[in-house]
């Protein structure tokens, strides 16, 4: 995401280099905070019956102290699955895509559920 | 978005590399299309969409070979396209959003295919070149 749209790199100035390619996929910054998300996404995996209530916090979190416009929730899903379907191929199905698109679309709107 | 020397570099390759495959690309992009965003099949009332329709993969050649002219013509993607530009504009009447969800699908195949093609320059490459088809592709609207 921090590649493909650049302009994402405007919330992550405290990250350090970020410079180039080569230096976001090296940034140590990065990997982590991607671990944290992919982490927070498997949770919402864990709740699938209750998505609004489980991101409810992060939601605030997003809106109030971090500032992130949504249609960056949006950008993150579909780079997001364009990554699952380099890892699992074949297994990607356009079934299994179709589930996913949803889950990020649903995970992108509990996030921007309670901006105001 | 402008694409670079780079960009126009990065998708020659890209679907120099992708070569013969492009056609069934096409068509299995347009099956995710379907399948992901079902709103997206309101325009196709007149084709049979069922799992391995032959429409359907016929269209995905039509579309596979406009990205590939778009492609060999990268300096001059809205020369190239004019006529499905005019296509688009006065007959097919296609919401401009549909682009990116097609785009987005046809990333996804690329990327199910050919991993190791897809590194995040040439993803940002032709995500970039998808997005510049689909505005030439509206330019006409209005």
């Amino acid at each position: 995401m921090l590649i493909v749209y650049p302009w994402t790199q405007r919330f992550f100035a405290s990250f350090g280099n970020l410079s180039s390619p080569t230096a976001i996929v090296g940034n140590p910054k990065v990997q982590a905070h991607g671990k944290k998300v992919l982490t927070s996404f498997s949770e919402a995996v864990k709740n699938l019956d209750s998505i609004k209530k489980c991101f409810a916090p992060l939601s605030k979190l997003h809106c109030e102290k971090l500032h992130v416009d949504p249609e960056n929730f949006r950008l993150l899903g579909d780079t997001l699955i364009i990554v699952l379907a380099a890892h699992f191929g074949k297994d990607f199905t356009p079934d299994c895509q179709a589930a996913w698109q949803k889950l990020v679309r649903v995970v992108a709107h509990a996030l921007a559920h309670e901006y105001h | 978005m402008v694409l670079s020397p780079a960009d126009k570099s990065n998708v020659k390759a890209a679907f120099g590399k992708i070569g013969g495959h492009v056609e069934e690309y096409g068509g299995e992009a347009l099956e995710r299309m379907f399948a992901a965003y079902p709103q997206t099949k309101t325009y196709f009332p007149h084709f049979d969409l069922g799992k391995g329709s032959a429409q359907v993969k016929g269209h995905g050649k039509k579309v596979a070979a406009a990205l590939v002219e778009a492609a060999n013509h990268i300096d001059d993607i809205a020369g190239a396209l004019s006529k499905l530009s005019d296509l688009h504009a006065q007959k097919l009447r296609v919401d401009p959003v549909n682009f990116k969800l097609l785009g987005q699908c046809f990333l996804v195949v690329v990327a199910a295919h050919n991993p190791a093609l897809l590194t995040p320059e040439v993803h940002a490459s032709l995500d970039k070149f998808l997005c510049a088809v689909g505005t030439v592709l509206t330019a006409k609207y209005r």
